[in-house]
């Protein structure tokens, strides 16, 4: 009897097995992969309300290729664009218009194009959507095209041929270089939301079948509209003041050759007297090091002297790309872009306090303080040679 | 001869030391940080959270004392001896039932965070039934097994949580713990009533105690188990605030899951580490579960002493369904989170004053 | 508890049936010589292989009879020892006259043979007499004296082929119980190795023998093991896996609560740690009990090679283990519920290879693992050299074959045979098909829950184990309750002068198993 029982036992679990589970069982190969969403105004629809369009980009794994099989001559992605006036419901169009529900998990990119980042509200609540979704990590990229988004996605990269794939990995080379800033995630655009600080999206933008990489868009922390924008060289001072720098290079001109000095570190320290917070004398200081990567003159560098002049050269370039940079931030825009606020809560705690309503708003102290810089250059190497051309000075 | 004591009814005092953050260490951490971050300016939440801890440790180290000196005893026996019978059976009692809630809670988180990272569709009935019934298939066991349960996972736990912390120090950005103490004296008060009340369980000894070899070495391993919650929890927030910030900790509703959800594995081997790490969890939520319920079911036991141990399994878990099945929302299941955090910590505490004082009143000998 | 009780009042009550029962011939002896041959030749039904000479005592009037089945005799000590000294040697002596005291002058110096006792029931004799022993009769006396001449065919002591090691002792276990208990001897030459035997089967009366060493062992484990070997009641044990399913602790369990073994040194080795060796005529398969879960995941040459390597064998092993049982259900929960967690580029080929593929993952894996499990038992039963063929025809034929027909995905055929190859592994037969069992549990509970199937599962597995003991000691030990002395011999193999003491969760009676100072005993 017992042993009967017992036997029972496998057979609930059984039924309960069959009864229950599987609500969502969806195999692998039924998933539409989105790796790329971009996000553009609709071009057509009335005025009045604001439709836009979204982008998915699918993989279309079959055409990927396999290492058995010969990859096809189909690019191995889809693009779906619907168009609608809620995220919500240009997801239901695009139901219809393909046999796989698209599947979050392994997005990429998120590239949201300019006009749309401009518009009153509809970058935050645009981006609360994908925040909000559970199948979004917040390790996400967040771009911001300069023209139509829709066609960063469109791309045909060699040797990666998904195009989100391809910009994702050129995001992550940013710290080779200046003018590109680390790539925003969704998580950390997250935070730059909820806060009220201003803050800076890289941007994206295509000239044929390549995708130009650099500058960022400047958003205004309060309301979280996108400003305006920095170019590369702009882009390039306010790295240099924010600091924690890995790469990149500058290029100056010494006796009318010009030099490359690529930098190796650049490392920048704040100092605020805030003894008037109405306006405050900051003073930056970019301690640089690195190399002397090419040079088009023909003077041996072994001399201490030119070594200096050299150094200062490069200090006059810093310290000028980042006064341009400030006075966009002052002036045009009259955001803090550079992080100073963040300083000020670190160190002055009680100042911020009392400001920081008037900070970059209001009565915009921000605008009205006092910015400094100064650059100290250090080049520590210039190759294995001295000269290695060059013989009309012997 | 020596007969295999381990292997009876009885436990070591080491187990006992890994029952305490067994039982501590639940759903409670997966959202404390948010509490926390909301009262508190930027990290200083870790503040409220070593004040609960210190404040959770005396307590431990109260409750053990006490019942530790009344080695072997139920808590019903010795209750009985200072407050008198009734009084005794209703304190038992109640202890069934506050933890049956603790059980009924846990079930219902699990099943609403398991649907939030695992499932789309699944109904949440049927994610809590599942849970349910492996907790019932452990509490039917011995009750020895479920602390060596607890020492088969408490070890996993540790380690995912470490692992945690560990990948997300490349995401740790020390500027987001400033400025420091800048939290006003009520925000701190605020913090520490959240905190304390994640580390409810301790009124586990008041019953496990009884089953401890050699009780008089219990409360310092109870208080060495008690810390181990303490410090991870201090840890956790500090990841927390110093990879997302006070603000963005304040709007993740279990910035815990989150924290594993960025985590970035080298070599790529496991894409969103938070399913991961949310399944070992389930261990850890487990553990809290089964403690709670075995708990129940040992003060019922105490109280209904002819009725078996499988009979009380029986009529309690359907209770512990339905409690948990209450709720309709995600905010109704956190006020019902709340509201047990504080009435058990309030309860535990009763219990200790009052059989302290009582018991010095009446002068019961064994006592001290 | 209560159905050993039941068992053995089962038993009590057959014991008294059979003494009952209606026979046709006496069970006592007689006195005459030719009333107790004419009473054994019934009991046994008149084999020709029952050989019985009867002659006379030479120089007297006694006559007298020997007995013995042919074939289980060493014929010539039956010559040497028995017929030669009565006919002959005690021709030369001077004999007593009075029967009872010829019976025990002939006990005493004429027979030879090494072990001889005496015999008063039919019973006493017929065991003895179906062992080998030869029995001999005198005329007048309801005595018998037993003499041990047993021999037969024994094969020839091979290495065992269910446990092949690369390095270590070559001599395995043979069907012969005293050939495996001489082979023990040899091991453990300490007076305190004991064998406390038994017999079991009501009909096969095969001898076992419970092997321990005094001073070492638990002696709550001897005294439980006997008193279940004392409970066996069955008409015959032809193998020692019967012992262990009566013996065991619970009969539900997937988990093998003895370990099994065809090496000496395996059953030294554990003799040395407290545990008890079970020996059954007519099988090379030892039983070692209590097993624990962490023995079974142990070979003897993780101590035979240095310990770096056999720690690195056993942490192979436990990866093996975990990758037996996790991971068909891995793969399908991560397939079908959670595609997330697989990187990127790994996901997008598993859907490219997934695709077309017309059975969802469940059944792939199912298909899979039971061709698997139909490939092995096809090759298990077949001689070796077709075994072989098996292997590659299910191997390379069928699972290339049902890719190309995209039946199943390359994927998943990776998975399985990456499976099977880790199940076959685990140096412990029963435990691996236990593995091999619960595999399919992960499997269900993967398809459909997920992850979260496969942890609750696991949870599961847990409750079970930690309540699971063998002969008192749980399984689970040392893992929990936790032995952190005994860890050192776990996972870790620690090098070997650091293996000093013996198990802690044994409780063994010497807790030292290598003396370091020297001074104590």
């Amino acid at each position: 009897m017992d042993n009967r029982k017992l036997l029972h036992i496998p057979m609930y679990f059984f039924m309960i097995m069959f009864l229950t589970g599987c609500w969502d069982q969806v195999n692998i190969e039924e998933h539409g992969f989105v790796l790329g969403v971009a996000v553009d105004m609709a071009d057509d629809g009335p005025s009045e309300k604001k439709v836009f369009s979204l982008t998915n980009q699918m993989v279309s794994p079959g055409d990927l290729g396999t290492p058995t099989s010969d990859s096809g001559e189909e690019p191995p992605f889809i693009n779906i664009t619907a168009s609608g006036e809620s995220i919500f419901a240009i997801s239901r169009n695009m139901l219809k218009e393909v046999s796989r529900a698209p599947y979050h998990e392994h997005l990429r990119l998120i590239v949201i194009s300019a006009d749309v980042a401009q518009d009153p509200e509809l970058f935050a609540s645009m981006m609360d959507v994908f925040v909000r979704n559970q199948q979004i990590r917040r390790g996400v990229k967040v771009l911001i095209a300069e023209k139509k988004a829709k066609n960063i996605l469109e791309i045909n990269p060699k040797p990666e041929r998904l195009p989100a794939m391809h910009i994702d990995m050129i995001t992550d080379n940013a710290h080779n270089s200046m003018d590109m800033i680390e790539p925003v995630t969704l998580g950390g655009l997250h935070g730059d939301l909820l806060n009220e600080f201003s803050y800076v999206l890289p941007t994206i933008s295509t000239h044929e079948d390549k995708v130009d990489y650099n500058g960022v868009a400047v958003f205004n922390g309060v309301n979280d509209r996108m400003v305006g924008s920095l170019n590369g060289s702009e882009t390039i001072g306010m790295n240099l003041i924010k600091g924690d720098m890995q790469g990149g290079y500058i290029k100056f001109e010494m006796e009318n050759h010009s030099m490359v000095f690529e930098l190796e570190r650049a490392k920048s320290r704040i100092k605020i007297d805030s003894k008037d917070p109405t306006n405050m004398d900051i003073s930056i200081t970019i301690d640089v090091e690195g190399n002397l990567a090419e040079m088009y003159g023909s003077k041996t560098l072994l001399a201490s002297s030119y070594l200096a002049k050299i150094e200062e050269k490069i200090a006059e370039q810093i310290e000028q790309l980042a006064y341009q940079t400030i006075d966009k931030a002052q002036q045009e825009y009259k955001l803090d872009i550079l992080d100073i606020d963040k300083m000020l809560i670190r160190k002055h705690y009680n100042v911020w306090e009392k400001i920081k309503k008037d900070w970059e708003n209001g009565e915009n102290y921000f605008s009205n303080s006092n910015i400094h810089v100064s650059a100290d250059v250090k080049v520590r190497e210039f190759g294995a040679t001295d000269r290695a051309k060059d013989k009309e000075h012997q | 001869m020596k007969r295999f004591e381990y292997a009876d009814e009885l436990i070591s005092e080491r187990e006992i030391m890994i029952a305490i953050p067994s039982i501590v260490i639940g759903v409670g951490i997966l959202s404390l940080p948010r509490f926390l971050a909301t009262v508190t300016t930027a990290a200083d939440g870790w503040i409220s959270i070593l004040a609960g801890g210190v404040l959770a440790i005396g307590m431990t180290w109260i409750i053990a004392k006490l019942a530790a000196s009344f080695p072997h005893q139920s808590f019903l026996s010795y209750a009985s001896r200072i407050v008198t019978k009734p009084v005794a059976v209703v304190l038992t009692f109640l202890f069934a039932f506050f933890f049956l809630q603790v059980v009924a809670f846990q079930v219902r988180e699990i099943a609403d965070i398991s649907k939030q990272y695992l499932f789309n569709r699944t109904p949440v009935e049927v994610l809590a039934l599942v849970f349910l019934l492996v907790v019932v298939y452990a509490v039917s066991g011995s009750r020895a097994g479920l602390f060596r349960l607890n020492m088969m996972f408490f070890p996993i736990i540790l380690f995912i949580s470490s692992l945690v912390i560990f990948f997300s120090i490349n995401r740790f950005e020390s500027e987001h713990l400033f400025p420091m103490f800048q939290t006003s004296f009520t925000g701190y008060l605020k913090g520490l009533g959240s905190a304390a009340t994640s580390y409810i369980g301790f009124g586990i000894l008041w019953f496990y105690l009884s089953l401890v070899r050699q009780p008089s070495k219990a409360p310092k391993y109870a208080i060495t188990g008690m810390c181990i919650p303490v410090v991870l929890y201090m840890v956790i927030f500090i990841a927390c605030i110093g990879v997302f910030g006070n603000e963005v900790t304040q709007n993740l509703l279990f910035p815990v899951v989150e924290l594993a959800k960025g985590a970035e594995i080298p070599g790529e081997f496991f894409e969103r580490f938070e399913s991961v790490f949310f399944t070992i969890w389930i261990m850890a939520i487990f553990n809290t579960t089964t403690l709670g319920l075995d708990i129940s079911v040992f003060a019922l036991t105490q109280i209904f002493k002819n009725t078996p141990k499988y009979t009380i399994i029986f009529i309690l878990s359907p209770l512990v369904y339905v409690t948990a099945m209450y709720p309709q929302n995600l905010i109704e299941v956190s006020s019902f989170g709340t509201y047990i955090g504080y009435v058990i910590f309030g309860y535990t505490v009763f219990v200790a004053v009052l059989l302290l004082v009582v018991g010095k009143l009446r002068g019961v000998k064994a006592l001290g | 508890m209560n159905v050993v009780a039941r068992r053995r009042k089962r038993k009590r009550e057959k014991m008294r049936n059979s003494n009952g029962q209606d026979e046709n011939f006496s069970r006592f002896l007689e006195k005459e010589l030719e009333k107790n041959i004419e009473n054994l030749k019934i009991m046994l039904g008149d084999p020709t292989d029952l050989v019985v000479r009867q002659f006379p005592i030479g120089g007297s009037e006694h006559r007298c009879a020997i007995a013995y089945i042919d074939g289980l005799v060493n014929e010539d000590l039956v010559q040497s020892h028995m017929m030669k000294n009565v006919q002959l040697i005690a021709n030369s002596k001077q004999l007593p006259d009075e029967t009872t005291d010829l019976f025990e002058v002939i006990y005493d110096k004429i027979i030879s043979a090494v072990n001889t006792e005496k015999g008063y029931t039919l019973d006493d004799l017929s065991l003895a007499l179906l062992s080998g022993d030869t029995l001999f009769y005198l005329d007048g006396i309801d005595q018998v004296l037993i003499s041990d001449t047993k021999f037969w065919e024994s094969r020839s002591i091979e290495e065992p082929v269910s446990e092949t090691l690369i390095r270590g002792p070559r001599d395995g276990f043979v069907e012969n119980i005293q050939t495996n208990m001489v082979h023990l001897r040899r091991h453990i030459r300490d007076p305190n190795l004991r064998f406390k035997q038994h017999y079991v089967g009501r009909r096969s009366k095969k001898l076992l023998v419970a092997a321990y060493v005094d001073g070492i062992i638990n002696p709550a484990i001897v005294k439980e093991v006997n008193r279940r070997l004392e409970t066996i009641d069955m008409d015959d044990a032809p193998e020692s896996g019967y012992i262990e399913q009566w013996i065991e602790d619970s009969f539900l369990s997937p988990f093998p609560q003895t370990l099994v073994t065809e090496r000496p040194d395996k059953v030294s080795t554990a003799l040395m740690d407290g545990k008890l060796a079970i020996f059954l005529d007519g099988t090379p398969f030892v039983l070692i009990v209590p097993a624990t879960l962490g023995n079974t995941l142990q070979s003897p040459e993780d101590y035979y090679e240095r310990w770096t390597i056999g720690t690195l064998l056993r942490a192979l092993r436990y990866l093996s283990a975990f990758i037996a049982i996790f991971l068909p259900a891995l793969y399908i929960a991560l397939v079908s519920y959670h595609p997330g967690l697989i990187p990127s580029k790994l996901a997008f080929s598993i859907a490219a290879t997934r695709e077309g593929v017309p059975f969802p993952p469940l059944l792939e894996a199912l298909l899979m693992v039971v061709t698997m499990e139909l490939l092995r038992e096809a090759g298990a039963r077949l001689p070796t050299t077709i075994g072989e063929t098996i292997g590659i025809v299910g191997g390379l034929v069928i699972g290339d074959a049902a890719v190309q027909a995209g039946i199943v995905s390359p994927v998943m055929v990776i998975v399985v045979a990456l499976n099977a190859i880790a199940s076959f592994s685990i140096p412990e037969y029963g435990v691996a098909i236990a593995f091999r069992l619960l595999l399919f549990v992960f499997v269900f509970a993967a398809a459909v829950f997920g992850l979260f199937g496969i942890i609750l599962a696991y949870i599961m597995l847990n409750i079970h184990i930690v309540n699971l003991k063998s002969v008192g000691v749980p399984y689970s030990a040392p893992f929990a309750p936790t032995f952190i002395e005994d860890w050192g011999d776990l996972v870790v193999r620690m090098p070997i002068p650091n293996l000093t003491r013996r198990p802690k969760y044994m409780e063994t009676v010497d807790d030292k198993s290598i003396d370091l100072g020297g001074k104590d005993k």
